[in-house]
């Protein structure tokens, strides 16, 4: 970007096509990853449900949280690059960083707003709301830029890093979104509805800042760093492709449960006495039998004998005799005939 | 000759009466049923039916024995304890005298199938759930072996179907007989069947009772945290055993159980590979989580990698675990959370302090105007 050379009055100065373009890209990748992002971490509340909803499910909100990420991890990129190009072409140092002047700048603006200090002649200048919003920006894209590319592939940063890694910027990363959201939004209301920061005054600081250079100069310094940039450009964007292309985290369909459904004659691998005790009872033995298999008053036997043996008392079972009615395999399985005689088996209760 | 005449008419007319008077009273009585024979007495039917070896032979080859014993019956939950009095034969073998109807069943199962319908007569809102559930439905497409009601209540000697209450899972297991013995040996199988404990979970309380659904389907599968919550998430209940209730919430708050949850809400039916409680726990084979060897920690990785096979070795540490974070267990994971929890607050505080002594400042000034206006 051409610093204006003239000491004439030059028109308000503003943002380069680019420049506006890259305000355009970062607003809308930073709008949609909000939009996509949040109703995530209040999931359970109505009107993250209702966003959610809108955007076609959660799977489908998740696929643009990620495209909005490349879309200002691109702009990042780009932004990078456009910063060293004024840099190391122009010589512009880089004024949105908040320096000591703005903060000062905003003790002194605090203190005159609730009237601790004397309000100058000119009208306030929140110029540093600007900084601000640009620094809290910068750090969201750098910590949620991270910890989202960890937490897209959460298989290789547990290869280089703790597994306890992702939970822990799985939690940075929500924190920081909610952080970043609310404080951006905060400034914005300032910045459009109180402030209006008068941006001609950073471009004079830029202007201030720069270093004079001849056109040959620029053109030299141009001719060099152009096909560095576009080097390192293309090996950012090959590094994130590799990047996010390299690990499937999970299986598109979890494997089934298998299970045999419908088995009636399955045989436990040993008889259980308190399931046998609980059929006793249930499957009407203890009405003729006695309820501890003594005998009983109805004139069934005793089962609590020293020679009766299993095959003796399956054959009862399952063929009846007399008063004893036959049970089929259906009312009463062979597994559960073996709970029967474990039970059988015990010392009386 | 006139009174000849007359006569004869008053004759006609009265014969008229009476034809018109017997038809009318015929009609009546058919209406009546006047000529249907009367139900056969429990003393009528038990007159064949207490003899012994009693048998039935089918065309299938099969018999089913038809002795009934008047002791069983009296003491099921249709005999003397009914309080809307004992059920006689004939209410659920109506039109059943000597010599009986002929049957169109060929084997036992398909007379139970043909018989069971019975049951609708006084208990229609179970019939017609059972309908719905998933042995109704294999029932209509001619799977034989599905469930119908005398299948877990009995017939001649039905009794209160949870009492014990272990009764319940043993009804169930007579068919599942492979899921019952996965189920013996889970935490919620042992308590019940070995200490008769009246807090875990019968077969029941996750399928339901007579509707029960298809467990398989991706309707169940979304709602089975629910399902697991509801006992999981019962803070007096887990009380009682040691258990955090923030098991559940924990669940619901992560990544896994943050999805399924909004699967469930906004589409059952379509498929997640985000896990559910089953996926990590078992489904019938629960254990608990701190056992033996078998536990649920020891063998996460594992776990893990059903769903994630390339997962590294510390990947199965990316669980926290169901219980909060603390100092002491996730040092880092608690210190930056509570930074944040700070920090969020402070900073936007602060932007707020800025825009509200802004305004102060305008209002500040709008007073001075005015008084200087004055």
């Amino acid at each position: 970007m051409a610093a204006p050379t003239s000491t004439e009055p030059q028109p308000a100065p503003r943002l380069s096509p680019a420049q506006r373009i890259e305000r355009l890209v970062v607003t809308t990748a930073l709008l949609g990853l909000a939009l996509t992002g949040l109703p995530q971490r209040f999931a359970g509340e109505s009107w993250a449900r209702t966003l959610i909803v809108l955007g076609g499910g959660i799977e489908s909100m998740r696929i643009l949280h990620r495209f909005f990420a490349i879309l200002l991890i691109a702009e990042a990129i780009y932004h990078v690059l456009a910063l060293g190009y004024r840099q190391f072409v122009y010589g512009q140092r880089p004024v949105m960083f908040p320096g000591i002047r703005d903060w000062r700048s905003l003790v002194m603006q605090i203190g005159e707003n609730l009237g601790l200090k004397r309000a100058g002649d000119t009208p306030p200048n929140y110029h540093f709301a600007l900084k601000l919003e640009y620094l809290v920006i910068l750090l969201g894209v750098i910590v949620l830029g991270v910890t989202g590319l960890m937490l897209w592939n959460p298989i290789d940063t547990t290869t280089l890093l703790p597994g306890e890694t992702i939970p822990v910027v799985h939690s940075v990363h929500s924190d920081h979104a909610l952080f970043t959201a609310a404080a951006v939004f905060l400034l914005r209301l300032g910045i459009v509805f109180l402030w209006r920061p008068r941006r001609a005054e950073i471009f004079a600081e830029s202007a201030g800042e720069q270093v004079p250079l001849s056109p040959a100069q620029t053109a030299a310094r141009r001719r060099r760093f152009l096909p560095a940039a576009l080097a390192l450009a293309g090996a950012a964007v090959v590094a994130l492709v590799l990047f996010l292309t390299s690990e499937q985290t999970a299986i598109d369909t979890v494997p089934r449960q298998r299970a045999v459904i419908f088995a009636p004659q399955v045989m436990p691998e040993s008889g259980d006495p308190n399931i046998g005790a609980v059929l006793w009872e249930t499957m009407r033995c203890a009405f003729c039998h006695g309820p501890q298999a003594e005998g009983g008053p109805r004139g069934g036997p005793s089962l609590r004998r020293p020679d009766l043996t299993f095959e003796a008392f399956y054959r009862q079972v399952r063929v009846g005799r007399g008063d004893m009615p036959a049970f089929t395999h259906e009312e009463l399985p062979d597994g559960y005939l073996t709970h029967l005689w474990a039970w059988l088996n015990q010392p009386e209760a | 000759m006139m009174r000849g005449a007359l006569v004869c008419l008053l004759v006609l007319l009265g014969v008229g009466f009476l034809l018109l008077g017997a038809i009318v009273g015929i009609t009546a009585a058919q209406d009546e049923g006047v000529d249907e024979p009367p139900p056969a007495s429990d003393a009528y039917c038990l007159l064949c039916h207490t003899k012994p070896d009693q048998m039935w032979h089918l065309a299938s080859g099969e018999s089913l024995s038809v002795t009934i014993d008047p002791a069983v019956l009296a003491r099921s939950v249709h005999g003397e304890s009914n309080p809307e009095g004992a059920l006689a034969c004939a209410d659920c073998h109506p039109n059943f005298r000597y010599p009986h109807p002929a049957s169109l069943s060929r084997s036992v199962r398909e007379f139970q199938i043909e018989r069971y319908a019975i049951c609708r007569n006084c208990h229609e809102e179970q019939y017609t759930r059972a309908q719905d559930s998933v042995h109704g439905e294999f029932i209509r497409r001619g799977q034989l072996e599905a469930a119908v009601c005398i299948d877990c209540h009995g017939a001649h000697d039905v009794q209160p179907p949870d009492e014990p209450r272990q009764r319940i899972s043993l009804t169930c297991g007579r068919c599942h007989g492979a899921i019952f013995e996965e189920y013996r040996g889970s935490v919620h199988g042992a308590a019940l069947l070995d200490e008769a404990n009246p807090d875990v979970p019968t077969c029941i309380d996750c399928h339901g009772v007579h509707d029960i659904q298809n467990p398989a389907t991706n309707l169940f599968r979304v709602r089975s945290p629910e399902l697991c919550g509801q006992c999981h998430g019962d803070t007096e209940l887990m009380g009682r055993y040691g258990i955090s209730a923030d098991v559940f919430n924990s669940y619901l708050t992560e990544f896994h159980g943050s999805t399924v949850v909004l699967f469930e809400q906004e589409a059952p039916n379509v498929v997640t590979n985000k896990a559910v409680c089953y996926d990590c726990h078992g489904v019938h084979n629960i254990q608990a989580v701190d056992g033996d060897s078998s536990g649920i920690r020891e063998t996460l990785l594992t776990t893990c990698r059903q769903c994630h096979p390339d997962a590294s070795a510390d990947f199965s540490a990316a669980w926290l675990g169901h219980y909060p974070a603390t100092l002491d267990s996730h040092p880092t994971f608690f210190l930056l959370n509570r930074l944040y929890d700070v920090l969020t607050p402070l900073v936007l505080v602060l932007i707020g302090g800025l825009i509200g002594s802004d305004l102060f400042r305008r209002m500040r000034r709008r007073f001075s105007s005015r008084q200087d206006g004055r």
